[in-house]
């Protein structure tokens, strides 16, 4: 090598060093954030009503604090005692203490006055709570569980941070109760943020799980095909750089780890190595055939053979991705761009480090399949009745498909946060609710009697739906504020007769400091109302049933015209988000096989080879549908991604293979070499994301074992499509060993 | 098929700064200031300790009180009745109408006077206006809820 070479080569690692300094310092930057939103369409009808609700009644988005006595009942003295205790632990943090609900204990009205206490409202006694648990709704639903040895309070979950610290405060003043009662009591922190942050750091650990494992899978692999530490170290190096330099894209574009873009590092570590794969095959192939050249001729002859097919295949990948890009799903549209630009980055890295770094390794022994880089594999596996039979079989489970997810279902069954989730759904009102706004367009307001009446018809009828687990609207903050005005040996009252006492009754809401708890259900004008409905379970199912039920009470209770209706909240965003993020795979799907297509005959003037190529993968898609429908793996948010993914990865088989000879002036016996480096490629491939399975988080193990999948799937149908001299009775002679080297070779 | 990557990596460069992160709706109140005071819902705090100055009473009571309900004009006098042992409601009165909510009827103008408001009186709606506050109501002594006016001179 000359010195001048030495030196570029040494300035071409010096501002690679400083390229990593600058990208660690990027990624030492990047937050961890999981968010529902992101997984919506910008435009969707859901986002337009929940920012009316939130713009109409204001923030009502909870973290529960729910303290459990196994041996007492909330009215026991002791427990109130215990609870006041807590409140005033928690009330230490003044933000904490502006915003704490504590339904249960709140002062009550009495008309009779309180020795020492000249105001309205005093501290209710256990006999009084006993029975506003038993009548009222807010406080019956809200204020304790159904086992009556739950105690809730409530804050308001302003962001993910803001919740953490409110958890932070209710661990250290459960500390404080805990000393004073020792294990009377047990403290569950529960809300939809609670689930979201749970799985922002499920994320994070899977990530500092999974990324090693699938590093160190690829050094064993590498290391094992090409018998060498030194290709295998800098295959690793190669995917290492591939996943620093993207993930501080993403930090330098603003984006946070995500939970769509949590799984990119593990995905760009395998897929950076798929073209590293080809262009070591190739190099060791032509040092096997020319031993007396050097290594660095070789190795740029072994670039310029696979350039085509990498770039084709690194190309079509890039379209794979770039087709999540017009979903309008924020979280796909980040994960495509994102991941789109580490394949770039790797095909980069790839064709311009790699490549010097490669021809550097010295190398005492060649692995033995460079003799003779060809595979065999039987005939009737890829040709005649089997495929035909095997798809025949396959694909009709297609037909048994079916949609299913929820927030839940990204932890393991005996995850605490799903315990405690599943634990306050059979205690109280649940995570996860629709919300019913309701506004009239006849100028007539909600506090009218009859129109009170109809909310509480409404509510009464979907609240028999199998699903729904509580409901509350205005109807019950009037029916509960007049019990509380009243007798506590009473019944609860039924709704009032006139609009006067009707609007009497709520105006106590403000005398009490209980505005918030109005607003929430009553604009201010009175020509808006909110009905909640929480429900059972957040997957898509149970969703799906209420929000069908949902709409036909409401057609019956308020026949089109004088009211609209519109639906909203966490269990409608859920539902949502499942339905448009499956429907727009099939999309991106749909677009990224007609690029692919289009982009490569368009390259390659080949167009049926190209229509083949397709083809395949769409073979291969259908029978990994198909599998998933036989094995009763539904589709969800995560699960689907693997049709994009497959399309961008799987269709570089049939790239290769249609496409692998181009450039190639050897002609003879290369075809074996690249059917070998293709079922290399899907084994490596397939094994690395393998790891995906080992995922915490079911839903990216199903992700995972779907991609491993739609590989092998790819892989097959690939070679079946493009089946040539890799049939047993096809094989070629075995080609000759070049003795010379091509006279494009310069020996150093 | 390099110059098709060349403008695949041109058109992602073009779109990555167009792909905005995304920004959750911070928290949002519909309530006017004067609508609700913190800490809300009554929550059992300690007792706050009350100024005996009567401008310094005064502030405080207006920073502890929620509106009294309905759109009541500003007048000469406030009236602050004790709902809780924290907060207070506060509405405005004409000196006109405050001798006539005063039990036994008015006797001059006053820069302050206390009163005693009783549970019943707020449940009940003698006239039937809506206001829970009605002639008579406002008491010298004896049981109820703490009343004060203040009036300007």
């Amino acid at each position: 090598m000359s010195w001048r070479a030495r030196a570029l080569l040494a300035l071409g690692l010096l501002a690679l060093a400083g390229l990593v300094v600058l990208a660690v310092q990027r990624v030492e930057k990047l937050r961890i954030r999981a968010n529902d939103l992101e997984l919506l369409p910008a435009d969707a009808e859901v986002i337009r009503v929940d920012r009316a609700v939130h713009d109409t009644f204001g923030s009502d988005e909870r973290v529960i604090l729910a303290l459990t006595n196994a041996r007492r009942e909330v009215t026991d003295p002791v427990f109130l005692d215990d609870l006041r205790f807590f409140d005033r632990q928690m009330g230490r943090s003044h933000n904490i203490r502006m915003m704490l609900f504590d339904r249960l204990s709140r002062a009550r009205f009495s008309a009779e006055p309180a020795a020492g206490e000249p105001w309205l409202l005093h501290p209710p006694d256990g006999a009084w709570i006993a029975a506003a648990l038993r009548h009222t709704e807010v406080r019956g639903k809200l204020g304790a569980g159904r086992s009556r040895h739950t105690a809730f309070l409530e804050a308001p979950a302003f962001s993910g941070a803001g919740v953490k610290d409110i958890e932070e405060e209710a661990r250290a003043a459960f500390k404080k109760l805990a000393q004073r009662r020792p294990g009377e009591y047990e403290l569950r922190v529960i809300g939809r943020q609670v689930v979201l942050n749970g799985l922002g750091e499920a994320l994070f650990q899977d990530l500092q799980l999974l990324l090693p494992w699938t590093m160190l899978i690829i050094f064993l692999l590498f290391g094992w095909v090409f018998r060498s530490l030194w290709m295998a170290g800098l295959a690793v190096l190669q995917s290492g750089l591939c996943v620093l330099f993207t993930m501080a894209v993403l930090q330098m574009l603003g984006h946070p780890v995500s939970i769509t873009t949590a799984m990119i590092p593990v995905l760009l570590t395998v897929l950076g190595i798929a073209d590293d794969l080809h262009l070591y095959s190739e190099y060791l192939r032509l040092r096997q055939q020319s031993p007396g050249v050097s290594a660095f001729p070789l190795v740029w002859r072994g670039v310029r053979k696979v350039f085509y097919p990498c770039t084709a295949t690194t190309l079509t990948t890039v379209i794979g991705f770039a087709s999540f890009l017009p979903t309008d799903v924020p979280g796909l549209c980040v994960f495509g761009l994102v991941a789109g630009i580490g394949v770039c980055f790797s095909w980069l890295l790839t064709t311009m480090v790699v490549p010097v770094l490669l021809a550097l390794i010295p190398l005492r022994r060649l692995p033995e399949w460079t003799l003779e880089p060809r595979v065999a594999l039987p005939p009737g596996l890829v040709r005649g009745a089997f495929p035909v039979a095997l798809t025949l079989l396959v694909v009709p489970g297609i037909l048994r498909l079916r949609v299913d997810d929820g927030w839940t279902q990204n932890f393991r069954p005996d995850h605490p946060i799903v315990q405690d989730v599943h634990w306050f759904e059979r205690e109280s009102v649940g995570v996860y609710q629709f919300d019913v706004m309701l506004t009239r367009r006849d100028g007539r307001a909600w506090t009218e009697p009859d129109l009170l009446r109809a909310i509480a018809n409404l509510q009464s009828e979907v609240v028999k739906t199998p699903g729904v687990t509580a409901s509350l609207s205005l109807a019950d903050l009037v029916r509960d504020r007049a019990w509380e005005l009243g007798d506590p040996a009473a019944e609860r009252p039924q709704l009032p007769g006139s609009r006067a006492e009707i609007e009497r009754l709520l105006r106590t809401y403000r005398f009490f400091n209980e505005d918030l708890f109005l607003r929430m259900f009553l604009d201010r004008g009175a020509g808006s109302a909110r009905l909640i409905f929480a429900t059972s379970r957040d997957d898509y199912a149970t969703s799906t049933a209420v929000r069908r039920e949902l709409d036909e009470s409401l057609r019956r209770v308020f026949p089109p015209g004088a009211v609209q209706t519109r639906i909203g909240g966490s269990a409608e965003r859920g539902r949502v988000l499942i339905q448009s993020v499956t429907s727009s795979q099939g999309i991106s799907v749909l677009a990224s096989l007609v690029m692919s297509w289009l982009t490569l005959g368009f390259a390659s003037r080949e167009w049926r080879t190209s229509g083949r190529c397709i083809l395949a993968i769409v073979w291969a898609l259908a029978l990994v549908l198909g599998i998933a429908g036989w094995a009763g793996i539904p589709l969800g948010v995560a699960s689907s991604c693997f049709l994009a993914l497959g399309v961008g990865i799987g269709l570089d088989y049939g790239i290769h293979l249609g496409f692998g000879h181009r450039g190639m002036a050897d002609g003879e016996g290369e075809e074996g070499a690249i059917y070998l480096r293709v079922l290399t490629n899907v084994f490596i491939v397939g094994l690395g994301l393998s790891v995906l399975l080992f995922s915490s988080n079911p839903t990216v193990a199903r992700l995972g074992l779907l991609i491993v999948l739609s590989m092998a799937a790819s892989g097959y149908t690939a070679i079946s499509a493009f089946s040539g001299s890799i049939l047993r009775d096809r094989l070629p002679e075995r080609p000759p060993r070049l003795a010379e080297a091509p006279p494009d070779l310069v020996a150093e | 098929m390099a110059a098709l990557f060349v403008l695949a990596l041109g058109l992602i460069a073009w779109q990555a700064p167009r792909v905005k992160p995304l920004i959750p709706p911070w928290y949002g109140s519909v309530l006017k200031p004067g609508e609700q005071v913190f800490p809300v819902a009554v929550p059992e705090w300690k007792a706050p300790e009350i100024p005996a100055d009567r401008q310094a009473r005064f502030d405080f009571l207006s920073r502890y009180a929620v509106l009294w309900p309905g759109d009541l004009p500003p007048a000469a006098c406030d009236l602050f009745v004790r709902v809780s042992l924290q907060h207070w409601t506060r509405r405005p009165l004409q000196p006109a109408r405050l001798a006539a909510l005063r039990e036994g009827g008015g006797t001059g103008a006053v820069s302050w006077a206390s009163f005693r408001w009783t549970g019943q009186d707020f449940l009940d709606d003698d006239d039937g206006d809506g206001d829970p506050l009605d002639t008579g109501e406002l008491h010298a002594g004896g049981a109820g809820s703490e009343a004060e006016v203040f009036c300007r001179p």
